[in-house]
């Protein structure tokens, strides 16, 4: 059992920050029995909960006392501690980031004493740069994926997708000549899985370049990668088709989702929940001709109480403008651009 | 839409509309209704996983027994049978030990007792482990199998997680009997599984 109760009081109820604001108040002890505080710490940090690994930082921490209690003293400690930098209180469905301030008695050969209390933590509007999470990167730091060499990638996938399931297959063929039936269906299994993942992925790499054939280039245009909720959000796309095709559907979207990732290794789970979904602009279906070009542009209003970008190890809101051309019978052309939406 | 949600929920939750915050903070966040600090279903943290944990044997036996070099044990049962469960709450009992999962691609750390996860095998050596596996492997001193939860020990471990993260005095959520039941039969005693209705249902009830 503890020695001591603890308790925390904050100066006139506040429990509302901004990082850099001095949090005010008092811890109370209540000594059950005699103890030797080794040190009284007081923290302020963050952590997640929801649906993904708990992920957690920026622990401010201070020592408010050392020294010795008597069993039946009430001691009363005032603090001042600032609010660290850090990402904003969020609460959503799979993603929530909570900031706690934490008291803990460091007691030597006895369970430690320990108190917490949430607190919340927003940006003041208009902050020039917020912090969006520990594993936060600006959006142009990120090198969009090289379509001429992601179709080369697909071609080699493709390759050797082909050829080791085929050689799989074959021995499958073997096996079964052989009166070995469970080993035909292992390598069968094996050969039409290799045989088919590689085919899957090499579509999604060369699929754009495969569009493109008929699209002509593709300009999707993202201007600005980071904006701010209550601002209008603008993007456009454009191309001149190069031979005539069915189009079905064109459309430009601002879209934010939660991505929570629980587990680990093989038994690794990643949520993904969907925030909202704004359609910039879309043309509906029409028949493409050479040269006659398309385009469409579009702008939406980011909604103020709209969730902030926010990324830690597992736990992530992700905002991003995605672009897709469908084609009846052809590959469609698809791209997502991740922006940062602050708050 | 709303009404038959609620209608449904609270036939699976007793009491859940009669929650009121005594915290005027608690109004201001998601769970302060339900007079939670979270939802109890979603992902723990290593030392709420070990002050949860009801275990299937003595583990604080298994413990000492482990500090005798060379000493294995192996929890066996499918997945969300508890065996990572156990493991944690084993390290929570055992500091010097190191928690490792083997499908992680990581080296595993050097520690005089090692607790595995998701393990296929002993580790090189002859130091203390605790495994947990999906199949029994042959050699080990000791085996726990963790087979299907009965409804009223789900029903145990449902009202620890909620108690673990109530804010303060007065009621908070209770699952019904009847939807536990219908949750195991689903799931087939994946506990992972069932605990994925239940955060949901929180999620639904807070919001």
């Amino acid at each position: 059992m503890p020695r001591c109760d603890l308790t925390i009081e904050f100066d006139q109820g506040k429990r509302s920050f901004a990082p850099g604001d001095a949090i005010r108040g008092l811890i109370r002890v209540r000594v059950e029995a005699d103890a030797d505080c080794k040190a009284l710490k007081l923290a302020c940090a963050w952590r997640t909960h929801g649906k993904g690994n708990v992920d957690k930082g920026l622990v401010q921490e201070t020592v408010l006392y050392e020294g010795t209690w008597q069993a039946g003293e009430d001691r009363v400690y005032p603090f001042s501690i600032a609010v660290p930098r850090g990402p904003a209180t969020y609460h959503g469905h799979l993603v929530n980031v909570d900031w706690y301030l934490g008291v803990r008695a460091d007691i030597p050969w006895a369970i430690d004493p320990k108190a917490e209390e949430e607190i919340l933590v927003s940006w003041p509007e208009g902050e020039r740069s917020p912090d969006l999470g520990p594993a936060f990167s600006a959006p142009a730091a990120r090198r969009p994926i090289n379509e001429a060499h992601a179709f080369v990638v697909a071609k080699v996938l493709l390759l050797l997708g082909l050829v080791g399931g085929g050689g799989l297959l074959w021995e499958a063929y073997r096996s079964l000549g052989g009166k070995n039936v469970s080993g035909a269906v292992q390598y069968g299994i094996m050969g039409l899985s290799l045989a088919g993942v590689s085919l899957g992925v090499a579509y999604l790499l060369a699929r754009n370049v495969l569009a493109q054939r008929t699209l002509g280039p593709v300009r999707f245009e993202v201007p600005r990668q980071y904006a701010r909720r209550g601002e209008q959000f603008a993007a456009s796309l454009g191309f001149n088709p190069v031979a005539p095709a069915d189009m079905t559907k064109a459309v430009l979207k601002l879209k934010c989702k939660e991505e929570a990732v629980s587990g680990g290794g093989t038994n690794a789970t990643t949520h993904t929940h969907p925030l909202g979904e704004w359609v910039l602009a879309e043309e509906p279906r029409r028949d493409l001709a050479p040269g006659m070009g398309v385009s469409l542009a579009g702008r939406v209003l980011i909604p103020a109480d709209a969730a902030a970008t926010f990324a830690s190890s597992d736990n992530r809101v992700i905002w991003s403008v995605e672009a897709e051309i469908r084609l009846a019978g052809k590959p469609d052309w698809k791209k997502e651009v991740r922006i940062a939406v602050l708050p | 839409m709303v009404s038959s949600q609620s209608g449904r929920r609270s036939r699976r939750w007793k009491a859940m509309h009669d929650l009121s915050p005594r915290d005027p903070h608690a109004g201001a966040l998601p769970y302060g209704k339900l007079n939670l600090r979270r939802n109890p279903f979603g992902e723990l943290e290593a030392d709420d996983w070990a002050a949860l944990a009801l275990p299937a044997v003595d583990l604080d036996d298994v413990a000492r027994r482990l500090r005798e070099p060379g000493f294995r044990v192996q929890f066996v049962g499918p997945s969300g049978s508890g065996k990572t469960t156990h493991l944690l709450a084993l390290q929570a009992r055992l500091p010097e030990a190191r928690y490792a999962r083997c499908d992680s691609g990581r080296p595993l750390a050097k520690a005089a007792i090692l607790l595995l996860d998701e393990a296929r095998g002993f580790p090189r050596g002859g130091g203390s482990c605790a495994l947990g596996v999906h199949e029994k492997i042959a050699g080990c001193a000791m085996t726990v199998e963790l087979g299907a939860v009965p409804l009223d020990r789900l029903d145990l471990i449902v009202r620890s997680r909620v108690e673990r993260f109530r804010r303060g005095d007065g009621p908070v959520p209770e699952v019904c009997l009847s939807r536990l039941g219908a949750l195991l039969e689903r799931h087939g005693g994946d506990l992972r599984l069932v605990f994925a209705e239940l955060y949901e249902d929180i999620q639904d009830a807070a919001m």
